[in-house]
């Protein structure tokens, strides 16, 4: 995922020498290395032509919340990669994780990872594994349609370091900065019938300093005070040149069943030319009708499936299964001049009985959306998390480095907010309190104003958000609140835990507690079938039938002459679940039935809210 | 008038004729025939040290070019653009030689007034110089030029220049001139930066110079003088401060505007070099229009080895220029758009429509039915009124300040931040504040020089502009506070950290704010449901209350709004046809805002009798629902103004006066009509009078507390405030028995046994009690911990 764009800074692309003496023609380029060139131009050599190219720079980490099983899909297919269209170039269709580990670079990664600069972690921590971090290089003005949050397959090459193997020629440092470019031999050879060949040194430099020194702050330059470059923070910051970037419109797990999403671009270096790389623009492309029919079919024959397993997770209560089985297909889409639609935010309240349990339900849920969804993450709050995490990412005015937050997330994340830890009553810092607001404003208008320095600039999301608290919800911001009234026995419960005899206790539950589905759905291929339906649904179109504006006008004057507290943003919202109640019985457009049905579900909801305030 | 844009091939260009022609330019170049050469008078000017910066504008380039025969000699101008630090020292070298003379004879008159012993030692030395290079020619090239040049030689971009984008500036850029907009983000302090070196050797007493064209450089050590070389000496050179000069550095980071930046993309940031009289001309925060030649920052050392084949660029700046506009740079009115043919015309056409304010207050958000009078009063707002300062030197303020007040949902947001965009200079905030300074200002300690600096918050970030407070109800006690003064002082008064200032905030506040229990009660009167301090209240000119009324004809329009953009995935279309576009309204205002008007005698009279009028008549109602004071004569003279002003009017005329009546009467029938029942206290125990009740609740127990601790503070016996020192106390309040724990000591808490008890006495039912806990857990009125059982205000830290 792409954290972070830094300044665009220009590189020679194409320095053509000639011998005064044979006449002879060298290129040279400085496209796809860090080094600069160890051999000066010499008097015979003659500049014809020097072009100049921008090159972007981004930091990339690796995608926040990724599920595990999206690194055993792409496993899978880069064994049978069929989509890499140059046959003489090696094939990668790997997460960044893969391109910044490959075989033989084991020795460099005990050096990189200690020494990645805090300012590039993503808050989101991965399990069991330390967070890289990388700088991208594309070269042309194509890679400006890249934007912060893209997720991207890149192929390139791959460098770890950018000093010089001789360092004679900096003796002087008052030495024009042109002479610095288009000193070139490395990567340019020259054939015997005088036809050049141009060939990119992919093979890892040699390191020739002192490992042990090479971080240390001693051997830095105290750089400008308002300079700015990628390279500042860390020497060793591994670099990828790209020579093919892909930019996902979904996730990149999906390439599987997404082939005619993905465009590769052609290689440059392969055919012998310079030419600006070229990005496709696959923001917002939906997926082709026939895989979408194959989806839907897919998705109504599993939706018994997942209900039950969400009632399982929900402690028996059907009523907010149907909540979370729609959060699931909950997708943000932003039109001009308009508030979003097409999204949820949940929060299940849970009941003071229910509560010794609440980590089971928080656990079994976030499970179950790990299976189900390329990217999840569930996320204690606390007061000490609420009071030192910023969750808006900020640009800092010295360095133009944004900082990230922890809402800085890749599009359709899932974001689980456990709230039953959370302490009261609670003392809350002035951060704490931005992040409440950046939380409200998500959940309503599906926004994250990034801070910059004299305002805000504001990032379109789609976020999926669900809130789970004892009683009411520190953000009370949620599209749907509905309160869980636990409808089985303790001992249905046990079919959640592998410990039954443990869980059972109260206050005594395992942290290592992880949902195991029933027998018979513990088949692999139900999960892979489902969540890549599920996923293509979500994407696809969905339609309003004829005869709903008039049923909905109706309704909505009716309920509004009972409950004048109904206002728009309320039908919006009920809107929002009637487009995710079809999706989720695969239908291809929002019926009236589908609307009906959402009016049931919600008076029931409400019922139950006015129920349990009159018990307390 | 050619394309200036054409790329030119200098491959073949001679330049010696270069030269000549620029030399020409220089002498011959004549704006008003009267004054003669244009430049060969600044040049005398520099000679007497009366002037220090040669500015060449471009646009008398391509006058004098456009008059030449040779099509070479007519596309310098595109030479100069493409090439601009070449052409700086082409230029330089002209105006050395032409200034020497001039110098010459300044320093000869010098010294015919002024004893020798007197004359300055720095003068003596150039002098000599100066007579060296004029008698000895071979001998200036030992001598750079930089030493005795005494202007800073800039070139002002032409009228028609087209601003680019900062993410637009590329590599095929390097070395043109560039002009942008920003805003400044950083300043550093101005140093000397040393342009030529002076060295002394102490062997041959010979003076060496170096000239320094880079960042960094390398001292001489060994004397190159032939003497030196001869005998081998070395480590003779000492440098002389006094000897060598500096120049003004300043170095400015500029931020891209936000309305330039891409969905989806962070600001861009760059670096500006600005030398001489360049440096000092921008703040932190301003918005400026710079041109500079676009320029590779070469590393050096260790960082030229981590940068390897890159290159950071910074601009070396030519012109500044300081804008008041909006930070985001929506308006995009640059120097050149305002003076365009097609916006005169447009504002001309505009100008002459039937039912101008009509057009002009529905151009405003379109996309908001109704409101009608709101818009009004914005569009009011956002023209003003001119600050008057009287003779004793009181300030009258001009601006015209605005609450909104309503139910949620009923877009007080949407009209405030619409409002942001149409002002020249609009800040969005909250009332909790967006920024550590808040709303006022803050004093805060500089990480880099750990000096004590100040930030302005909102409201001195939109001096001269409009702030828009959005949970006006939910400020800060602190701001609370400071924005009396703020509102009617139009300043801003800082007494913390040692540091003791006042700054201006000349702003027009348009603030939107929730009623007291979150929605608008109808059972309650106006004044009940706006719970404003009556201080506060009087400092705003309108407020409009913004109700939610079930109404089937809109809640079907938004009904089927909803369906209509979920159907067709984007907004309906509307009708525009009569509607001015944001780009010539915001200029409208703009032009509006520049006419002063003034009060007719007509208008003086008609304002003073319905000011009159109106306090007789609040003086014969037992409860009146408004109060008039001078501010509220002050409102209508501001209203009446504004309404000239969009009119371009230079007299405030009796119809103005009648027109502003009227808006402030609409804005008070609204008042009016909403209180059905008005204030009788008697009457409560309906399910709307519940969060009145517990605010009482909590006043009351706050009361008994401070009283409490007024008679133990007194005593000296603030220690022993605890459990047992309640006996003496009001025990209607908190009885003995009924004390739990330590909250019931809390007078922001109150335990919700008490509260339903509380309420059962005024009569509300279990049902009402419940359906009010409902309510609030959507509107965040009070702070409910079902836990403990207590109840508690919503605190804004």
């Amino acid at each position: 995922m792409i954290q972070d764009i830094h300044n665009t800074n220009v590189v020679v692309d194409k320095l053509i020498t000639t011998n005064k003496e044979t006449g002879q023609q060298k290129i040279k380029s400085g496209r796809f290395q860090e080094l600069v060139f160890t051999s000066p131009q010499t008097q015979e050599e003659e500049t014809i032509t020097k072009e100049y190219s921008s090159v972007s720079t981004f930091t990339c980490v690796p995608v926040p919340g990724e599920s595990s099983w999206v690194f055993e899909s792409l496993e899978q297919d880069s064994e049978n990669s069929q989509t890499f269209p140059c046959p003489n170039t090696p094939s990668y269709s790997s997460s960044l994780t893969d391109i910044l580990n490959p075989p033989g670079l084991e020795k460099f990664n005990t050096l990189i990872k200690p020494h990645i600069p805090n300012s590039h972690l993503l808050s989101i921590p991965k399990t069991a594994e330390l967070f890289s971090v990388c700088l991208l290089r594309i070269y042309g003005k194509e890679a400006e349609s890249l934007r912060i949050n893209d997720i991207v397959e890149v192929v390139g090459v791959f460098t770890t370091q950018s000093f010089v193997q001789e360092s004679d020629n900096f003796n002087d440092p008052m030495q024009d900065w042109e002479n610095v470019f288009g000193m070139s031999t490395q990567p340019t050879t020259t054939s015997s019938d005088g036809k050049r060949i141009i060939t990119l040194d992919t093979s890892l430099p040699t390191v020739t300093r002192n490992p042990k020194t090479t971080n240390t702050d001693d051997t830095r330059e105290p750089s400008s005070p308002n300079s700015h470059h990628p390279d500042e923070d860390g020497t060793l910051v591994p670099r990828v040149h790209a020579m093919k970037v892909t930019l996902c419109s979904s996730h990149p797990s999906f390439s599987a069943s997404f082939d005619p999403l993905r465009k590769f671009n052609t290689n440059p270096a392969t055919h012998g030319h310079f030419e600006s790389d070229t990005l496709f623009d696959l923001h917002a492309t939906p997926p082709p009708s026939p895989l979408l029919e194959t989806a839907r079919h897919t998705v109504a024959q599993a939706r018994p499936v997942l209900l039950q397993l969400l009632t399982q997770c929900c402690c028996g209560d059907r009523l907010a299964a149907e909540y979370v089985l729609m959060f699931l297909f909950s997708r943000s889409v932003h039109i001009k001049e308009e508030n979003p639609i097409g999204f949820i935010s949940l929060h299940l309240s849970l009941p003071p009985p229910a509560l010794p349990r609440s980590a089971q339900i928080v656990a079994a849920l976030n499970s179950l959306l790990l299976h189900l969804l390329p990217t999840s993450h569930v996320q204690q709050i606390t007061s000490s998390f609420l009071n030192s995490t910023p969750f808006v990412p900020s640009l800092s005015p010295d360095t133009s480095r944004l900082t990230p937050g922890f809402l800085q997330v890749p599009s359709g994340i899932s974001l689980l907010f456990d709230e039953t830890l959370l302490e009261t009553p609670t003392q809350l810092s002035p951060l704490a309190q931005n992040n409440i607001d950046a939380v409200v404003e998500l959940a309503h208008s599906q926004v994250v104003n990034y801070t910059i320095p004299f305002g805000t600039t504001p990032f379109h999301a789609d976020t999926r958000l669900m809130f789970v608290s004892a009683g009411a919800s520190l953000f009370n911001c949620a599209s749907f609140s509905v309160p869980l009234v636990p409808t089985d026995n303790e001992q249905n419960s046990t079919t959640m835990s592998p410990n039954p005899d443990k869980s059972d206790q109260h206050g005594d539950i395992s942290p290592a507690f992880l949902f195991t589905p029933p027998p018979p759905l513990t088949a692999p291929f139900f999960f892979a079938s489902t969540r890549h339906a599920l996923e293509l649904v979500r994407l696809g179109d969905c339609d309003i039938h004829p005869a709903l504006p008039d049923v909905l006008t109706d309704d909505y004057v009716k309920l509004r002459a009972q409950d004048s507290r109904l206002g728009a943003r309320e039908l919006q919202n009920l809107m929002n679940l009637a487009r995710l109640n079809a999706l989720s019985h695969g239908h291809p457009c929002v019926s009236v039935e589908c609307w009906k049905e959402v009016l049931r579900l919600d008076a029931e909801r409400r019922q139950r809210i006015d129920s349990s305030h009159s018990q307390q | 008038m050619e394309d200036l844009t054409q790329e030119t091939k200098d491959d073949t260009l001679d330049f010696i004729a270069e030269a000549q022609l620029c030399e020409e330019f220089i002498s011959h170049f004549e704006s008003d025939p009267v004054h003669g050469s244009k430049y060969e008078q600044q040049i005398r000017e520099i000679g007497n040290g009366d002037q220090k910066v040669l500015s060449i504008e471009l646009d008398d380039i391509v006058a004098f070019c456009g008059t030449k025969v040779n099509s070479q000699d007519r596309t310098l101008p595109q030479r100069i653009e493409q090439n601009v630090l070449r052409y700086i020292d082409l230029f330089s070298s002209i105006v050395d030689r032409k200034s020497v003379k001039s110098e010459l004879n300044s320093l000869t008159q010098t010294q015919n007034t002024i004893f020798n012993s007197q004359i300055d030692e720095n003068e003596k030395r150039k002098r000599e110089l100066l007579l060296r290079t004029q008698e000895n020619p071979d001998t200036q090239s030992q001598i750079p030029p930089e030493l005795t040049r005494r202007f800073n030689l800039v070139f002002a971009p032409r009228k028609k220049m087209v601003s680019i984008k900062m993410r637009e500036t590329n590599a095929a850029q390097i070395g043109h001139l560039v002009k942008l907009r920003g805003v400044v983000l950083r300043t550093t302090v101005v140093h000397p930066l040393i342009q030529v070196v002076t060295y002394t050797c102490s062997a041959c007493h010979t003076s060496v110079y170096q000239a320094i064209n880079s960042r960094q450089f390398i001292p001489l050590t060994n004397c190159p003088s032939p003497v030196c070389k001869t005998n081998k000496t070395s480590n003779t050179l000492t440098l002389l401060p006094r000897e060598s000069k500096f120049v003004k550095y300043q170095e400015v980071r500029l931020q891209e505007l936000t309305g330039e930046v891409p969905v989806g993309h962070i600001p861009r940031h760059l670096t500006v070099h600005l030398h001489g009289e360049l440096t000092n001309q921008c703040l932190p925060g301003d918005l400026i229009t710079l041109t500079g030649a676009f320029l590779p920052l070469p590393a050096t050392g260790f960082r030229r080895m981590r940068m390897g084949l890159l290159t950071d660029t910074y601009i070396l700046g030519q012109n500044i220029v300081v804008e008041r506009g909006s930070l985001s740079g929506k308006d995009g009115a640059t120097e050149e758009e305002l003076t365009t043919e097609e916006m005169d015309r447009a504002i001309d056409e505009l100008k002459r429509r039937q039912g101008l304010l009509s057009i002009l207050t529905a151009s405003i958000a379109p996309e908001i039915y109704g409101h009608d009078n709101v818009k009004k009063a914005m569009l009011l707002q956002l023209v003003g009124s001119p600050t008057r300062i009287t003779g004793d030197g009181m300030t009258i303020r001009g601006d015209i300040h605005l609450c909104l007040m309503g139910d949620p949902g009923v877009a007080k947001s949407q009209l405030l931040k619409v409002a942001t965009t149409l002002s020249p200079r609009g800040v969005y905030t909250t009332g909790k504040g967006s920024t550590g300074a808040g709303l006022t200002a803050a004093v805060l300690r500089d990480p880099v020089t750990n000096q004590v600096m100040l930030e302005g918050g909102s409201l001195v970030m939109a001096d001269n502009g409009l702030c828009c407070i959005d949970e006006f109800d939910k400020m800060d006690d602190a701001d609370k506070t400071a924005i009396h003064e703020v509102m009617e002082q139009q300043t801003v008064s800082i007494a913390k950290g040692g540091v003791n200032t006042t700054l201006n905030a000349r702003t027009a506040i348009l603030a939107a704010a929730n009623p007291a229990a979150g929605r608008y009660n109808r059972n309650r009167t106006p004044w009940e449901n706006i719970n404003l301090p009556p201080a506060l209240l009087s400092r705003f000119d309108l407020l409009f209350l913004l109700i939610d009324q079930v109404d089937d004809d809109s809640d079907r329009n938004t009904a089927l709004h909803i369906t209509t953009v979920h159907r067709t995935l984007k907004a309906p279309e509307r009708e525009t046809g009569e509607l001015v576009s944001q780009p010539v309204l915001r200029e409208y205002i703009n032009r509006a805002k520049r006419i002063r008007p003034v009060l007719s005698d007509e208008a003086a009279a008609r304002i003073t009798q319905l000011f009159v009028d109106q306090r007789k008549q609040e003086s014969m109602v037992q409860n009146p629902q408004s109060y008039t004071t001078p501010r509220s004569l002050l409102a209508i003279v501001r209203l009446s103004t504004a309404f000239a002003r969009l009119d371009f009017r230079t007299v405030v005329d009796v119809r103005d006066v009648d027109e502003a009546k009227t808006l402030v009467d609409s804005s008070q029938v609204v008042l009016d009509g909403t209180g059905e029942r008005g204030g009788d206290r008697s009457f409560i125990r309906s399910a709307d009078d519940i969060p009145y009740i517990i605010r009482n609740m909590f006043s009351e127990k706050q009361q008994a507390h401070d009283r409490r601790q007024q008679k133990y503070t007194g005593s000296g016996m603030a220690g022993l405030f605890n459990r047992g020192d309640y006996e003496d106390e009001d025990a209607n309040l908190i009885e003995l028995d009924d004390v739990q724990d330590e909250s019931d000591f809390d007078p922001n808490v109150l335990s919700l046994a008490t509260v339903r008890e509380t309420l059962t006495r005024r009569g509300v039912s279990v049902e009402e009690f419940t359906k009010f806990l409902s309510e609030n857990k959507q509107l965040g009125i009070f702070e409910i911990n079902e836990d403990e059982g207590t109840l508690s205000l919503v605190e804004s830290d």
